[in-house]
C-alpha cells in the first residue's frame, strides 16, 4: 500500500534532538479543561431545551433558565392534544426504512464506485454528486405532482422516497471502500467468491464503522426532516414528529413549551440510540480508512 | 462488533416489518416507476378549468342526494378553530345524514405553501379556508369557483354582511364569505399602566395621547432600556398598524380604489403617519427592536407596556399573561378613526364545482359554516368577530369587556387589497429597520417601500391583462 | 499476478458487474433527482407563477430580471460569506476537538456524546434556544458579556452581526458530525506511524503537520466538500433565526435558498425563484469540482 512509500520519505526530518516533554499530569489536566469547557457550551443550549419544557406557560417569557416549579403538564398536553404516539411511530418507520435502504444501497454504489474501473466511472460520479446541489424545495413541486399521479400522497412510501438512495451517503461509502484493499478483493475472487459476495462479505464488515455512521446520519436527517413531510401528509395519522411540532406554532405565537417538551421527547431516545452505537462508528477502523 | 450492528439492523427490520404490517398503506419496496418528466409547456393544459364554473343544471333538492356524499374541507390548524370545527361537523352531519364531511389541518407557516403545491399536481379539498389576502391569486387562477348566485346572492349577503367581506367580490361574483372576522386593538399591561400613574379609566383617544401614555410607561435604567411603553413590531401588527390605520387617521387613503395605485406616500399625511411611527423609536424612545424577541413576546414578558394585536391573541393572552392586562380600542389620528380589518374565509373549489352532487354538499356545508347559529359559537371560543351584521349586535359580546374595544371599532375597519402579502409587508419592515438601525431618511425610506410595493401590483395588473 | 494473465475480458467482466451494481441506484437518481431537477430547472425560461393557469415564455428574462435584483446579489454575497466563515470553523474546531478527545484517556465516550447531542437535536427547537441567548435584553449572553466588563450587543438584532450569529450557531450544532468524521478518520491512521516518529524524535507538531494532516486528506476533502455544499444552501436556521423567517434585519442574513424559496413559494414566482436555482447550482458545481481537483492532488511530503 501506498501508506508504506509515504512513511520513508519521513525519515530525513526527524533527525532532531528530542524536545522536552510538557509533564503529564499537566498536559492531561489541560486537556479536560478544554474538554468540559467545550463540553458545557455544546451541552447549555440542550440543557435550556429540556428546562423549558418543564416550565408552566406562563413561566416561558419570564427569563429564568430553570423553571421556577416544574411541571411535567407539556409533556402531558403533548400527549393528549396531538396523536403524538402515533407520529412517533410514523417517524420511527420512515427513519428506520430509510436508514436500511441507504445503508444497502449507498454502499454497493461507492464499492461500485471505489473498487471498478469502468468507462464513464467519473462522469457518474460527478452526475451522483451534483444530485446534492440543488436544494430539495425546489423539487416538491416535480415530487409532488409525481406523488399525486402515482397515489403516494399519505403513504410511508411517499414521504420516504426521495431520501432511499443518497448521494451523500454514496460520496462517504465511496471514499471509505477506496480503502478495502484491493488485494483481499482479488485473494476472495480467486478462492470463488462472487462479485455480489465481495461487497457483501469482504468489504461490507471493513468499512462497518463508516457504514455505522452513515445509519446515524440518515437516521437523523429523516427522523428530523419538515418541509417534505409536511407537504406529502394530509391526514393526520400520517403525519412525522417534525410535522407535527409545527402544530404548536401559530398565528397567536409559538407554544415554546410545548415545541420543547415535544423535541425533547424526540432527541432524548435518539440520543441513547446513539450512546449505544457510537463505539461501531469509530472503533475497528484500522483495517481501512478515508481515502481520496 | 459485527454482532451489534447485526442486532441493530435486525431490530430496525423486525420494527419495520412489524409496524409495515400494521400500517394502512402497502410499502413498495421496489424504487419507483420513472418519473412522468413534464415539460412544463404542457403544465396549462393540466391547469384546473378557466374562472367560469359550470352552473349545476338541477336546482338542489332538500335532500342532497340518496347516495352519501363525501367532501373534503381543508384550514389551518389554530387549535380552538380546529376543535369547534370538529364538533360543528358533527351536528352539520346529523342535519344532513347524507354528507360527510373529512376535515384537514395543515400547520399555519406552511398552509398556503401546502395548497399551493397542490394545485399544478390538481388535487385539493372541496371547501378551502383562505385568507382574504390571498383570494386574488386564488381566484385568478381559477381555484376557486364563483358562489352559486341562487344559494348565495349577492344582494343578501351585502345585506347581511359586513361591508368589509366585499373584497372577496370579483366581476359581481363573490368567491368566498367568512364565518368571522378580526380587528385590532391596543393590548396594555395594567400593572405597569398603573405603575406608570397612569388612569385606567380614561384610555388614550388619540394616537398622541397613545404616545405620551408609552413615553410614560417607558422605563429607563443605566442607558438601557427595561420596559419598553409601547413595542413596535412592523413584522407583526404594525404593517397593518401604517398601511391601513394611521395612513387614514392623519388623512391619507391607502390605496386607489381599483387596487391599483399605493398612496401611502400620495399626501403630507401619509408622511406625518410614517414620521409618527419610526418616531416612536427614533424620538420619542418608547420602543427598541431590542426589547423582546418581537413585539407579543416583549410583552408577556412584561417588557413592553403596550402592543397592537387582534382578537385573535385573547385566547393566548388569557393563558400565558402573568399580570393584569387589557385591551383598549384603537385611537383616533387627527383626521379620522380607523382600523384593519382581515379574516379567513371559506371558498368553494373548481374542483367541486365540477361534481353536482359535491358542489350541492358543499353550499349547505358553505351556509352552515357561516349562519348566525355558528358564528354565535364561533366568537366565544376563538375570539374573532361575527361576520354578520346582526350577530354582532348580540349583547352577549356587545358587553363583552374583552371584545367590546374590538367591536367598536368594526365599522371603520377596512381589509387591505394584497397581492402578495408577504412582500408587502417586508417592504414595510425594511423601511422601518432602514430608519431605526441605519438612520435613513424617513421620508426616502417610505418612497422606496411605496416603489416596492407598486411594482408588485403593476407587475400583477400587467399579468392580468 | 493472476490478473495479467486473464487480460481484458476479466475487466470487461467485473465492469459489467460495476454496471449491475450501479443499476437501481442510477435509476433512481436519474427519475427521483435528475428528471426533478431538469423539470425545476426548466421551469426557469417560463413564467411558471404556481397558482396562475398561464405559464407563458419568457426566454431569459428571468435570469436577467434576477441579476438586476439588489437583493439576490445581497442574497449571494450573505451565501459565500456563510461559507467562508463556517466551513473553515467547522473544520478547524471540529479537528481541535477530535485531537483533544483522541488524546483523552478517560471519558472519550462520554465527552462524544456529549460533543454529538446538537446535531441529533431538531434545528427549529435548538433556532429558538439560540434567538433566546441572543436576546439582547433579557438572553444569558448579554448577561454573561456585562458581567466581564465587554459591552452588551445586539446580535440577531443588527444587521451588522445578525449572519455572524447564526454562523456561531450552525458552527455549534454541526460540530458534533465534524468530531465524529475526524474521529473516524483519526483512528485510522496506524499507530505505528506515530510511534516510529517518535522513536525519530518528531516534536507534537511535526507528526501533527507530516503525517496526521496528510494521512486525514480524504476526510478533510470529504468535510470540506459536504461543508461546503452544506452551507451554501443553509436554509433552516436563517428562516428560524430571522425574524419572520424573513432573513432580515434588512436582508442582512438572507441566504439564496432562503430567497429562491420566499419568491417560489411565498410568491409563487416559481420561475423566478428556477433561475435562482440554476445559479445556485452552476455555483455549487464549479466550487466542488474545484474542490475535487486541488484537495486531492497528491502532497509532495
Amino acid at each position: 500500500m501506498n501508506l508504506r512509500r509515504r512513511s520513508k520519505s519521513f525519515e530525513p526530518r526527524w533527525a532532531k534532538p528530542i524536545p522536552e516533554p510538557t509533564p503529564r499530569w499537566l498536559s492531561q489536566g489541560i486537556l479536560y479543561g478544554l474538554l468540559i469547557a467545550g463540553g458545557i457550551v455544546m451541552v447549555t443550549p440542550f440543557v435550556w431545551m429540556i428546562a423549558t419544557s418543564l416550565k408552566p406557560a406562563k413561566e416561558v417569557f419570564l427569563g429564568h433558565f430553570f423553571p421556577i416549579a416544574p411541571t411535567f403538564e407539556n409533556y402531558d398536553a403533548v400527549l393528549k392534544k396531538v396523536p403524538f404516539a402515533r407520529w412517533y411511530l410514523n417517524s420511527l418507520i420512515v427513519a428506520a426504512l430509510t436508514t436500511m435502504s441507504v445503508a444497502f444501497f449507498d454502499s454497493l454504489t461507492g464499492f461500485a464506485l471505489a473498487k471498478y474501473e469502468f468507462r464513464g466511472k467519473n462522469l457518474i460520479f460527478v452526475f451522483i454528486l451534483s444530485t446534492l446541489m440543488v436544494p430539495t424545495e425546489m423539487l416538491i413541486i416535480p415530487w409532488f405532482i409525481l406523488s399525486n399521479n402515482l397515489n403516494w400522497v399519505d403513504t410511508y412510501w411517499g414521504i420516504m422516497f426521495p431520501g432511499v438512495i443518497t448521494a451523500f451517503g454514496t460520496f462517504l461509502m465511496k471514499q471509505f471502500m477506496e480503502g478495502v484493499p484491493s488485494e483481499l478483493l482479488d485473494a476472495a475472487r480467486i478462492d470463488g467468491v462472487s462479485e455480489f459476495g465481495l461487497f457483501w462479505r469482504i468489504a461490507m464488515p471493513l468499512v462497518k464503522p463508516a457504514l455505522a455512521a452513515l445509519c446515524i446520519f440518515t437516521f437523523l436527517g429523516n427522523w428530523n426532516a419538515f418541509l417534505w413531510p409536511v407537504i406529502i401528509t394530509e391526514r393526520m395519522d400520517m403525519r412525522t414528529v417534525p410535522v407535527g411540532l409545527s402544530f404548536f406554532s401559530g398565528e397567536a405565537g409559538a407554544s415554546w413549551e410545548l415545541i420543547m417538551a415535544g423535541a425533547s421527547m424526540a432527541t432524548i431516545p435518539v440520543l441513547i440510540v446513539f450512546l449505544f452505537f457510537q463505539r461501531q462508528i469509530i472503533k475497528g477502523i484500522a483495517l481501512t480508512g478515508l481515502k481520496g | 462488533m459485527k454482532r451489534v450492528l447485526f442486532v441493530f439492523v435486525a431490530a430496525l427490520a423486525l420494527v419495520a416489518l412489524m409496524t409495515a404490517c400494521a400500517a394502512p398503506t402497502p410499502e413498495p419496496t421496489k424504487p419507483p416507476a420513472p418519473a412522468p418528466t413534464q415539460p412544463p409547456a404542457a403544465a396549462p393544459t393540466k391547469a384546473p378549468e378557466p374562472t367560469k364554473a359550470p352552473e349545476p343544471t338541477q336546482a338542489p333538492a332538500p335532500t342532497v342526494a340518496a347516495a352519501p356524499v363525501e367532501i373534503e374541507y381543508w384550514q389551518y390548524f389554530f387549535e380552538t378553530k380546529k376543535n369547534l370545527v370538529d364538533q360543528l361537523i358533527v351536528e352539520f352531519q346529523k342535519q344532513n345524514p347524507n354528507i360527510k364531511v373529512v376535515h384537514t389541518t395543515f400547520p399555519y407557516e406552511q398552509y398556503n405553501e401546502k395548497v399551493a403545491a397542490s394545485v399544478p399536481a390538481g388535487r385539493g379539498p372541496d371547501v378551502i379556508n383562505l385568507f382574504y389576502g390571498w383570494l386574488p391569486l386564488y381566484i385568478d387562477s381559477g381555484y376557486l369557483a364563483p358562489l352559486p348566485e341562487k344559494d348565495f346572492p349577492v344582494a343578501t349577503i351585502e345585506k347581511d354582511f359586513i361591508p368589509m367581506v366585499q373584497i372577496a367580490k370579483v366581476d359581481g361574483k363573490y368567491y368566498a364569505l367568512p364565518t368571522a372576522v378580526r380587528n385590532l386593538a391596543i393590548f396594555y399591561n395594567k400593572d405597569l399602566w398603573t405603575k406608570a400613574g397612569l388612569d385606567a379609566t380614561k384610555p388614550p383617544k388619540t394616537f398622541d395621547e397613545l404616545a405620551e401614555a408609552a413615553k410614560k410607561m417607558t422605563k429607563v435604567e443605566g442607558g438601557k432600556m427595561m420596559v419598553a411603553g409601547w413595542r413596535v413590531d412592523l413584522s407583526n401588527q404594525d404593517h397593518n398598524l401604517y398601511r391601513e390605520i394611521l395612513t387614514r387617521a392623519y388623512g391619507g387613503i391607502p390605496q386607489s380604489d381599483d387596487h391599483k395605485k399605493i398612496q401611502w406616500n400620495a399626501t403630507p399625511g401619509g408622511y406625518e403617519a410614517w414620521q409618527f411611527l419610526v418616531d416612536l423609536t427614533a424620538k420619542h424612545k418608547v420602543s427598541e427592536p431590542t426589547i423582546g424577541q418581537d413585539g407579543p413576546t416583549a410583552w408577556l414578558a412584561q417588557q413592553a407596556g403596550m402592543m397592537v394585536s387582534g382578537s385573535f391573541y385573547l385566547g393566548t393572552a388569557k393563558s400565558k399573561a402573568t399580570f393584569n392586562w387589557g385591551v383598549f380600542p384603537m385611537p383616533a389620528g387627527p383626521k379620522a378613526q380607523a382600523n384593519f380589518g382581515s379574516f379567513w374565509t371559506h371558498g368553494i373549489t373548481s374542483k367541486a364545482a365540477k361534481d353536482p352532487a359535491k358542489l350541492a354538499a358543499s353550499v349547505k356545508f358553505l351556509q352552515f359554516l357561516t349562519s348566525a347559529d355558528v358564528m354565535k359559537k364561533w366568537t366565544p371560543a376563538i375570539g374573532e368577530l361575527p361576520a354578520r351584521a346582526e350577530v354582532l349586535k348580540d349583547p352577549m359580546f356587545v358587553n363583552d369587556p374583552l371584545l367590546a374595544p374590538f367591536l367598536q371599532t368594526l365599522p371603520v375597519s377596512y381589509a387591505s387589497y394584497f397581492v402578495d402579502e408577504t412582500a408587502d409587508r417586508k417592504a414595510l419592515m425594511d423601511a422601518y429597520d432602514a430608519v431605526v438601525l441605519k438612520n435613513a431618511d424617513p421620508k426616502k425610506s417610505l418612497d422606496e417601500a411605496v416603489a416596492k410595493v407598486q411594482k408588485l401590483f403593476d407587475d400583477y395588473w400587467a399579468k392580468k391583462k | 499476478m493472476a490478473l495479467q494473465s486473464r487480460g481484458l475480458s476479466l475487466g470487461q467482466r467485473r465492469a459489467v458487474w460495476a454496471y449491475i451494481f450501479l443499476l437501481v441506484p442510477l435509476a433512481f437518481f436519474i427519475t427521483i433527482r435528475f428528471a426533478p431537477t431538469l423539470f425545476a430547472m426548466s421551469v426557469s425560461l417560463f413564467r411558471w407563477d404556481i397558482l396562475s393557469p398561464n405559464k407563458p415564455w419568457m426566454g431569459l428574462k428571468n435570469y436577467e430580471a434576477l441579476f438586476a435584483d439588489p437583493v439576490f446579489w445581497q442574497s449571494l454575497t450573505n451565501t459565500l460569506l456563510y461559507v467562508a466563515l463556517s466551513v473553515p470553523l467547522q473544520l478547524v474546531i471540529g479537528l481541535f476537538f477530535a485531537l483533544l478527545l483522541q488524546a483523552a484517556a478517560h471519558w472519550r465516550g462520554f465527552f462524544r456524546a456529549l460533543y454529538f447531542i446538537p446535531f441529533v437535536t431538531s434545528t427549529v427547537a435548538i433556532s429558538w434556544v439560540w434567538r433566546w441567548i441572543y436576546q439582547p435584553s433579557f438572553g444569558p449572553l448579554n448577561k454573561l458579556l456585562a458581567l466581564i466588563g465587554l459591552p452588551e450587543q445586539k446580535f440577531l438584532a443588527s444587521p451588522d452581526q445578525a449572519l455572524a450569529s447564526i454562523v456561531v450557531a450552525i458552527v455549534w450544532q454541526a460540530l458534533g458530525f465534524y468530531v465524529i468524521i475526524f474521529l473516524a478518520g483519526l483512528e485510522a491512521i496506524p499507530t505505528d506511524f506515530y510511534e516510529a516518529a517518535k522513536i525519530d524524535g518528531a516534536r507534537s507538531w511535526e507528526i501533527f503537520r507530516h503525517i496526521t494532516l496528510p494521512l486525514l486528506n480524504p476526510t478533510i476533502v470529504f468535510l470540506t466538500v459536504i461543508g461546503t455544499i452544506n452551507a451554501i444552501q443553509v436554509f433552516t436556521q436563517v428562516l428560524n433565526m430571522s425574524f419572520q423567517g424573513m432573513g432580515g434585519p434588512l436582508d442582512s442574513t438572507k441566504s439564496l435558498v432562503l430567497f429562491i424559496y420566499q419568491q417560489g413559494f411565498k410568491s409563487f414566482k416559481m420561475g423566478y425563484a428556477s433561475a435562482g436555482t440554476v445559479v445556485l447550482f452552476a455555483i455549487i458545481l464549479v466550487i466542488t469540482i474545484i474542490q475535487l481537483r486541488v484537495t486531492t492532488r497528491r502532497v509532495e511530503y
